[in-house]
């Protein structure tokens, strides 16, 4: 904190420099004449296709013919929240959580993200193409997730079950990031930011759409930070650097490219991330700065998609994804009383696969629309080692799985939909699995529609949790089968006027088989086991309104109820209640923007039975938009009141929980030309 | 230092949050910006000579049925297209007629005339049972239907507006226009979201 000082008062002068001239803007803007602002029919017709307008019933016809409850962020709120990384996108929506262990960021959702090495129950898309790597089958949310937020035009989350559609890990929801088009700059954008521990990031972007119809989007960016200083109460003593450490480094880079043209959509992105870890995690020695790990992410997804006409339409899809992970941790092998023994302990991953997928969707008759399909997936590389001076593991392999699914959207009346899907998906060497979902969706009116779910989805283990093996740690187990659950849903739209809505959830799920590390008796190893599996039941509240001068925003609330079967004891980092508060205020039209949001996560049972308090986080961004032409600045401060609060540790650290940042500031300036 | 901080990050902006500005004109904003659309439909069409040829006759932008756009026309007041003026015309929908009780059942609609000389002409969605009608009354008069409802263009409309996303696109019938020689340029062909072609019965989607 002390070392932020300059920063702090720099922040603050810039503030005020903002709102100062903000304020004079606001007193000139008075004396003008108030039709300054460029009126609709001086724009173009371009111009005029990018304005967003709320319309109140047709709020969006898909949402409500979904057979789920979705949210929507676009890249306004992206933009005007300030939000740095997926985490913080996600952490605002309503039922989700991030947590962060100073290494790597994860997702909960309904109340389920128990302590275990690596969380995949939300499917996770880029323009459709699947980004989780095939070994751990872990998504990345931090600055290690492959794309600048800053390219992304919307993220849709659609909740519940959708394995009958998507296949596996889309157990509590689907995620999908959608990014921007060339056409949606026309030109430069450079961008730079720096904020708290000697953050900084840069980004250069051009963008276009030519006369024949060719879009070109591409972008890099550079990433890094210093860290924080920490310190952790458990290493408090002299031999450990009396618990002070020095490790909390970070750099990424990514490069991104996107080609549309005509039915055609090429998205390539790479990423590269470095993360010292200060936590002395999985029993490394401590304050030694060769901890850390590097990850890098390879995505190349070319989508095909054409309307024959308005009852059937084609997409072929074909993704490759690679996967290169190098993590070393310094690790002390003497017994006790002997002299230290300390080896740069070296884990590698390497993974590599392939999947295409064709999509038909036809209207044969009237009332009928109906989507079927077929996946396959080819993962050419499933390489883990682990080495020093021995080699611990070593496992290479290749397996492939592939699945058909179908999908009916029955129009019983106008106002009445079924929507039932099924989908078979067949994994070598692990086994088949069904999954289907059913779903009534009655529009009572035009502005309240009824949603009665019940879907199955399922998680296939991963190449991780079967064949990875440590000598005297950590043993295989091939016959470990899939995790399955099924979801009760009951979900209420209803639009009190035009520009409120409000959603209430109420949920049940039984999750079976649900895939632990257990220690056997027998031989005191860790494995994966196949366990007796968790149950959840909750329900979610939201209300979203949006004003005449701009401001909008929302408010949930949910509520959470997990335990594990066998036990009935409830799940670790499970907090029972969430809150998120999110609110736009346009505080001088057209110009000046606060984006503020606060957080709050409930107590949780953390890995060693005890609780971590709740807490709550609030954040603010002022965003100044044509300070002068093409130019934007925003100001950011998270955690405005300095709230002290930390996440569950797991199995891995000795710490119980992590300490998260206090308040930190961030400046960015954005340009167009 | 937390005191203050709180000061200047919450309390400041709030109090910037002060009186509104004036009220934005009624229509709502879905309805200011589809009548800039209408506007920008005037200037990428051409009229076939005898509905366009003097320069003192103004183009009119008929709006028929229940109006969603109330002021929005209003900036057109002082605004030409094409070297001419613009000027808007109400009229009242078979819904409205009905209700006032002035209709009287299989009659053509009144001001059918009057219908016929517009160039453009927007139906309403209260008009929406009816479009196949109002179509036929213009019918060989050129003049370039526009709608905002489901089927407006498999109804025989020439242009219909749809959302995408919260955001205000539109959609052509080829087909309609040729019949009603209208000829719609290349400009605004290329930005609609759909084209469609009745002739061939297939559409293309421009994304």
């Amino acid at each position: 904190m002390f070392a932020q000082n300059g920063l702090i008062r720099k922040s603050v002068i810039a503030m005020i420099f903002l709102l100062v001239f903000g304020f004079s803007e606001r007193l000139s803007a008075q004396q003008q004449d108030p039709n300054k602002q460029k009126g609709f029919f001086e724009m173009s017709i371009e111009e005029l296709m990018d304005i967003e307008v709320y319309t109140a019933s047709k709020y969006k016809q898909n949402i409500h013919r979904a057979p789920a409850s979705v949210t929507i962020i676009t890249a306004d709120d992206i933009r005007l929240y300030g939000y740095r990384t997926i985490a913080d996108i996600l952490q605002s929506v309503r039922g989700f959580y991030v947590f962060y262990d100073r290494n790597y960021s994860y997702l909960g959702a309904r109340g389920f993200a128990p302590a275990a090495d690596y969380y995949n129950r939300v499917l996770v898309l880029v323009d459709g193409h699947r980004i989780s790597e095939n070994i751990g089958g872990s998504t990345f949310f931090g600055n290690d997730f492959l794309l600048d937020v800053e390219l992304i035009e919307r993220v849709e989350i659609v909740r519940g079950p959708a394995s009958s559609l998507y296949g596996a890990d889309a157990m509590f929801g689907v995620v999908n990031i959608i990014t921007k088009n060339g056409k949606d700059y026309k030109g430069t954008e450079v961008a730079g930011r720096i904020a708290s521990y000697q953050t900084q990031k840069e980004r250069l972007t051009y963008g276009n759409i030519f006369d024949n119809g060719l879009d070109i989007l591409v972008s890099a960016s550079n990433y890094s930070s210093d860290g924080h200083k920490l310190y952790y109460s458990e290493f408090d003593d002299p031999s450990t650097n009396n618990g002070e450490v020095d490790n909390d480094g970070e750099r990424a880079r990514d490069i991104f490219a996107k080609i549309t043209f005509g039915d055609w959509s090429l998205t390539t992105a790479n990423v590269a991330r470095k993360k010292k870890i200060p936590t002395a995690s999985f029993s490394q020695v401590f304050n030694d700065d060769r901890s850390q790990t590097l990850d890098k992410i390879t995505l190349v997804g070319l989508t095909y998609n054409h309307e024959f006409s308005d009852k059937f339409s084609v997409t072929g899809k074909v993704t490759y994804y690679q996967y290169d992970y190098d993590g070393r941790y310094p690790t002390d092998y003497a017994n006790p009383g002997e002299p230290p023994d300390i080896q740069n302990n070296k884990d590698m991953w390497r993974g590599q696969w392939w999947q295409s997928e064709l999509m038909l969707t036809a209207q044969p008759f009237e009332k009928h629309k109906i989507t079927w399909g077929g996946e396959f997936h080819y993962n050419a590389k499933e390489h883990q080692k682990n080495w020093d001076t021995d080699v611990y593991s070593d496992d290479n392999r290749h397996t492939r799985n592939w699945s058909v699914y179908a999908q009916d959207e029955y129009s019983i009346f106008d106002n009445l939909t079924l929507n039932a899907g099924v989908r078979y998906d067949e994994y070598q060497a692990v086994g088949s699995t069904i999954n289907p979902r059913i779903g009534l969706i009655y529009n009572y009116s035009d502005k309240t529609t009824l949603k009665l779910l019940y879907g199955e989805a399922f998680r296939a283990p991963t190449s991780y949790e079967r064949y990875c093996s440590y000598v005297d740690y950590q043993k295989t187990n091939p016959t470990l089968g899939p995790e399955t659950i099924k979801t009760y849903e009951v979900v209420l739209e209803h639009e009190l006027d035009k520009d409120t809505k409000i959603t209430a959830t109420g949920f049940y799920y039984r999750l079976k088989d649900l895939i632990a590390k257990e220690i056997d008796p027998s031989d005191e190893l860790s494995v994966f086991e196949n366990t007796d599996g968790v149950s959840g039941k909750g329900a979610e509240f939201e209300i979203e309104k949006k004003w005449k001068n701009g401001m909008r925003g929302r408010a949930s609330y949910s509520y959470v109820q997990t335990e594990l079967v066998d036990t009935h004891e409830i799940l670790t980092n499970s907090p029972k209640h969430l809150a998120k508060f999110n609110l736009i205020v346009p505080v001088i039209k057209d110009k000046l923007f606060a984006g503020i949001e606060t957080q709050y996560t409930g107590d949780a049972k953390i890995y060693n039975g005890g609780y971590i308090g709740g807490f709550g986080v609030t954040n603010l961004t002022l965003t100044y938009q044509d300070l002068i032409k093409n130019l934007e600045v925003a100001f950011g401060v998270y955690n405005v009141f300095d709230k002290k609060y930390g996440y569950s540790g797991s199995g891995d650290h000795v710490q119980d929980s992590i300490e998260q940042d206090g308040r930190t500031f961030g400046v960015k300036l954005t340009y167009r030309f | 230092m937390k005191i203050k901080a709180y000061i200047f990050v919450v309390v400041v902006p709030v109090l910037f949050i002060g009186p509104k500005a004036r009220a934005d004109s009624a229509a709502s904003l879905e309805y200011q910006v589809k009548a800039a659309f209408l506007y920008n439909f005037i200037k990428f069409v051409d009229w076939p000579k005898e509905k366009a040829a003097d320069p003192n006759t103004p183009l009119t932008i008929g709006i028929i049925g229940k109006d969603p756009f109330e002021s929005a026309f209003e900036p057109l007041q002082e605004k030409e297209a094409r070297d001419k003026k613009v000027v808007i015309q109400r009229f009242e929908g078979f819904v409205e007629l009905e209700k006032s009780g002035k209709k009287k059942k299989d009659q053509p609609h009144p001001k059918s005339q009057d219908i016929q000389k517009c160039h453009l002409l927007f139906i309403c969605s209260s008009e929406s049972e009816r479009i196949a009608d109002i179509i036929a009354s213009v019918k060989d008069h050129s003049v370039l239907t526009v709608g905002d409802v489901k089927d407006f263009l498999e109804s025989g409309g020439i242009i219909n507006f749809v959302m995408e996303e919260q955001k205000v696109r539109f959609e052509i019938n080829i087909t309609a226009a040729r019949r009603a020689k209208l000829q719609i340029r290349s400009q605004l062909l290329r930005l609609a979201k759909r084209v469609i072609d009745e002739k061939d019965a297939e559409g293309n989607k421009n994304k």
